[in-house]
Order: C-alpha cells, then sequence, then structure tokens
C-alpha cells in the first residue's frame, strides 16, 4: 500500500495498474478514474490503521470436518 | 371486500383468495393495469411477463378450487430483481452485455416462489449488475422513486423498492452487497431486509460480491417481508455460501413488541456523519424514545468507526467484482454504463495487501459487532441519512460523505432491515435500520414491526401512480 496524494504519480500508477490488468482505458475516462483513485486511496489508508502485520486475527481460512458441527 | 385489491396485505389477499372473495385472476389483472398505469413514470419493470403471470394465476385459482394450498404466496403476484435468473425469460442484469440472455433454469429464489404458488409478474429494474447507475446509457431508463420521480430511488434494487412502494406488487425479490436492498427501501419507503450471510440461495442471482452478496426482499410491511423471507430462506448445498441453519416461522413472534428488550445504538457511526439531516437524526430520536416508550432498554453501544467498516467493504467489494467482470471490462468497456465501468475499474487499482488487510480488519470488525450484540438484542441505527436525492443532484464521490450506512453489515454478515418511519418534510420517506445477531432475522422482524406499528406507517397511503411530483 502506497499512501500516493501526488497526482502525477497517481496517474502513472493507473496507467500501470490498468494496463497490467489488461484494460484499455480511453483518454476521456481517465479524470474521472483519477477521482475514484484517489477518492480510494484515501480509504485505504484506514485499513492500515492500527493493524500492523503481528496481530491477529488474520483472515484465515479454517477446514471443517465432514460431519462435524462448529 | 372494500379495498381495492393491492392494499390488501399478502396475508389479508390470502385470505380473500381462500374464502372465495377474490380470485388470483383479478388481483393480477389489477395489478398488471398498475404496472402499466405507472411504467411511463416510475420505470420499475424491464419486461412485463404477463402471459406468464395470467397462466400462473389461472392455475392458481384451479388450484385452490381442488384444493390444493401451496401456502402464503399461492395466487400472490410478485417480482423479481433482473439480476435472478428466470427459465424462459430474459434476464438483462440491466445492461447490454446480457441484452436478449435468456437462462434455461431458475435461480432458487425464482424456483422456490414459483414452487410456492406466487405470480410472477415480471423482471424489475436494477442499477447496472447491481453497482452502477443510476444510468441514463443503458438499454433501459433507470426506475423512478414514486414519491416524487424526479427523485431517484437508491440502488442497485431499484425497480423492486419502486414497484413495492408504487403498490404495484406487495413484494419483490432484492439484492444487497453494501446496502442494495436497504437503500432502496429507505428512499422509498418500504421494508427491506438483507438476512444473515448464507441465509439465502445466491444460486442463479448473478454475482457481484463472492462474500458480502445477500439476496432477501422488500416489501410492503414487516410481515409481507416475514412471508417473503420465509420462503426465500433455506439451506442450499449448491450455494458455497449458503448455510445450514434452520429457518423459523418468522411471522410466530412478530406482535410480540419490544418490551424488556434490549436495544444498542451505536451513535458514533452516524451522529456526526457530514451526510446526516436533522430531520434523519430527529427520526432515529423519536424512534428510540417510541421504543423505550414501549419498555425496551435502549442505551448508546460503541463500536468502531463506521469508515473503517465502509473502507473494508469497498476494498473486498471492488476486487471481487472486478474478479467476476475482468474478461468483460477487457473485451467490451464500451458496452457498459459509464458509472459502472468506472466502479469496475476501480478493483484493478486494489492491491493484494489492500485486500489482505481488508480480510483481516473484516474479522476484528465482525468480532466487534459480535461482542456489542453479546450485551443487546439488536442495534438501532441510521440507513439512510437523508432523503433520498433528485437525479439532477450532484453526487459526491467522497465515501466518508456516503448518504447510506450500510455496508457495514454486508462485511459482517448480520442480518439487517429497513423500515420506515414516516415522511420527511419534502414529501419523501424516512427509514431507521435495525441489525440483528447473526441469523435472528426473526428478532429483527419483531423489532421492525413494533417500528412500524409505533409509526402507524400502514396507514400512510400510497403515492400517486400519476401526475407529477409526491
Amino acid at each position: 500500500m502506497t499512501n500516493t496524494v501526488d497526482s502525477a504519480l497517481l496517474a502513472a500508477e493507473l496507467e500501470v495498474l490498468t494496463r497490467r490488468a489488461g484494460l484499455a482505458i480511453p483518454e476521456d475516462r481517465r479524470a474521472e478514474l483519477l477521482v475514484a483513485f484517489a477518492d480510494l486511496r484515501a480509504e485505504i489508508v484506514r485499513l492500515h490503521d492500527g493493524l500492523t502485520p503481528e496481530i491477529e486475527p488474520a483472515a484465515v481460512y479454517r477446514p471443517a470436518i465432514p460431519g462435524a458441527s462448529e | 371486500m372494500n379495498r381495492a385489491p393491492h392494499l390488501l396485505s399478502i396475508a389479508e389477499a390470502g385470505r380473500a383468495l381462500r374464502a372465495g372473495r377474490l380470485t388470483s385472476a383479478v388481483l393480477t389483472r389489477h395489478a398488471l393495469e398498475r404496472v402499466e398505469a405507472s411504467q411511463d413514470r416510475l420505470h420499475a419493470f424491464i419486461l412485463v411477463s404477463r402471459e406468464r403471470a395470467l397462466t400462473d394465476a389461472r392455475r392458481a385459482d384451479a388450484e385452490l378450487a381442488a384444493g390444493v394450498d401451496r401456502g402464503p404466496l399461492h395466487g400472490i403476484p410478485y417480482a423479481l430483481k433482473d439480476i435472478y435468473d428466470t427459465a424462459g425469460i430474459a434476464t438483462t442484469c440491466h445492461s447490454r452485455l446480457r441484452f436478449g440472455h435468456v437462462p434455461q433454469a431458475d435461480s432458487m429464489v425464482a424456483e422456490k416462489f414459483a414452487k410456492a404458488g406466487g405470480v410472477l409478474l415480471g423482471k424489475l429494474a436494477t442499477h447496472e449488475f447491481a453497482i452502477g447507475g443510476p444510468s441514463f446509457d443503458l438499454p433501459f431508463p433507470p426506475a423512478r422513486n414514486p414519491w416524487n420521480p424526479d427523485h431517484i430511488t437508491g440502488g442497485s434494487s431499484s425497480g423492486s423498492a419502486a414497484a413495492v412502494a408504487a403498490g404495484l406488487v406487495r413484494m419483490a425479490s432484492g439484492s444487497d452487497t453494501g446496502g442494495s436492498i436497504r437503500g432502496p427501501a429507505a428512499y422509498c419507503g418500504t421494508v427491506g431486509i438483507k438476512p444473515t450471510y448464507g441465509r439465502v440461495s445466491r444460486r442463479g442471482v448473478f454475482p457481484l460480491s463472492y462474500t458480502l452478496d445477500h439476496c432477501g426482499p422488500l416489501a410492503r410491511s414487516v410481515e409481507d417481508a416475514a412471508i417473503a423471507l420465509g420462503l426465500m430462506a433455506g439451506y442450499d448445498p449448491l450455494d458455497p455460501g449458503s448455510a445450514d441453519v434452520p429457518v423459523p416461522d418468522y411471522r410466530a413472534g412478530l406482535e410480540a413488541g419490544v418490551a424488556g428488550l434490549r436495544i444498542g445504538i451505536p451513535r458514533a457511526f452516524f451522529a456526526d456523519a457530514p451526510a446526516l439531516t436533522e430531520e434523519v437524526g430527529a427520526a432515529i430520536e423519536r424512534t428510540a424514545a417510541e421504543l423505550r416508550g414501549a419498555g425496551a432498554k435502549v442505551f448508546d453501544v460503541r463500536l468502531p468507526d463506521y469508515a473503517l467498516f465502509a473502507a473494508a467493504n469497498r476494498v473486498i467489494l471492488y476486487a471481487e467484482a472486478f474478479a467476476v467482470h475482468a474478461d468483460d471490462l477487457r473485451r467490451r468497456l464500451a458496452d457498459y454504463a459509464r458509472s459502472t465501468a468506472t466502479r469496475l475499474i476501480c478493483g484493478a487499482l486494489i492491491t493484494a495487501e489492500d485486500l489482505v488487510q481488508a480480510g483481516r480488519q473484516r474479522r476484528r470488525l465482525a468480532d466487534a459487532v459480535n461482542e456489542v450484540l453479546g450485551s443487546c438484542d439488536v442495534l438501532l441505527t441510521a440507513c439512510a441519512l437523508a432523503p433520498a436525492p433528485r437525479f439532477d443532484a450532484p453526487v459526491d464521490p467522497r465515501a466518508l460523505h456516503s448518504p447510506i450506512q450500510t455496508g457495514a453489515f454486508n462485511l459482517t454478515g448480520h442480518p439487517a432491515i429497513s423500515v420506515p418511519v414516516g415522511l420527511g418534510a419534502a414529501g419523501l420517506p424516512l427509514s431507521v435500520q435495525i441489525v440483528g445477531r447473526a441469523f435472528d432475522e426473526a428478532m429483527v422482524l419483531r423489532v421492525a414491526r413494533a417500528v412500524e406499528r409505533l409509526y402507524g406507517w400502514e396507514d400512510v397511503g400510497l403515492p400517486a401512480l400519476a401526475g407529477s411530483g409526491g
């Protein structure tokens, strides 16, 4: 996660990520996508506050035993 | 019978059908006339399955005459959001990409409603793929709010809310990934319940987000919603998210009241939200006071910031939705509505680190809600922070200012209902949200019924079908 606020960097990142995803973004849609991307980035920052890697719970997968109740 | 057929609750219509005072054919033709009369103004339906409806109605009447009774939906008209597959009937997701798509099999819910003897009136407008809109660059126009068609219905179950609010059907199916049942229900003045994750099978319903999607009903009353949910609910081994948990009779405890119940208010969720209007805030306080007056113990509870729930919900939703749509976005981007495409492309901008972190927060936030619900029976909180905006109102893209506070309970999976609490100064509905423990929809419905009764929402008339304004 990168807390990018520089608009040029954000635009470059948008370009790389959409290309990597195989998306061809029309030029006339880039401005609104950048606004949405900046908004999303601001929101994502919250997910990292106060939840460092060593803190549980993790999003773990628990195998279920057939026939056993939880 | 003195009341027009569309004013009868599902239970009342059922009694009239069984007593021979009404036929399903009459009820259905009346509903079809109302659909036709409203369509140019509301655009609630994408497709009206007139012949199917009349066939269903004739069969329902014949069966009742022969002593075959399929239960509370027997002979009752309903409609389905157009992301629910219907065998032999087009299911478009309100999208150019699925134009003309005719499924070979019913979705699980459509199959259940058909087996229950319901009368399918047709398929309802939705925001494209349950995520875009309201959009005007699609093959079908967006549904409009029956209380004032210059205002949006909310989404994505837009046609479902419009159809129920206008009295075209008493019940319609919806889906809810971040609030797509409860938001439109709040804006249009209907009841809308998102049950516990896994309670209703999503088989045959076009996915938006595998771990956040919930199916449920929008209905004119809490009792109608209880009947509909009872029919929809149940384990389906072919839906990997389905839960094998017994389904109670949701109508059994509806009138039990709230005396002695403990109701928590997560006030920090909404009290300082920039989008909260004075009249919605006042409606929540009034509801709390009324419930207290009815014998409930009402007190404030603390949960993590709503913005954290919203962020985790959005990241997971966007990532999973991108996984669903990636191929079509690569090949047919121009066929999506512009707003749909913008939201879906955001999923490509989320990193692995962000998604893992959202998943970790999800567990932590679900634990926090479970802990609070250990000390109270339900939560009372905001649903829509303001009445429905106009179509031409500027859209604030900042999620922190989101006018609907529903996604938290998609993230955690808890059952939640939007229930109307009257009309605001502009003649548009106001609502509150009740949230319960996992698989305790019965308690959520019970408290919602108490709220409905306290406000007398059943006595508020329907919006006019013709003319402009509410």
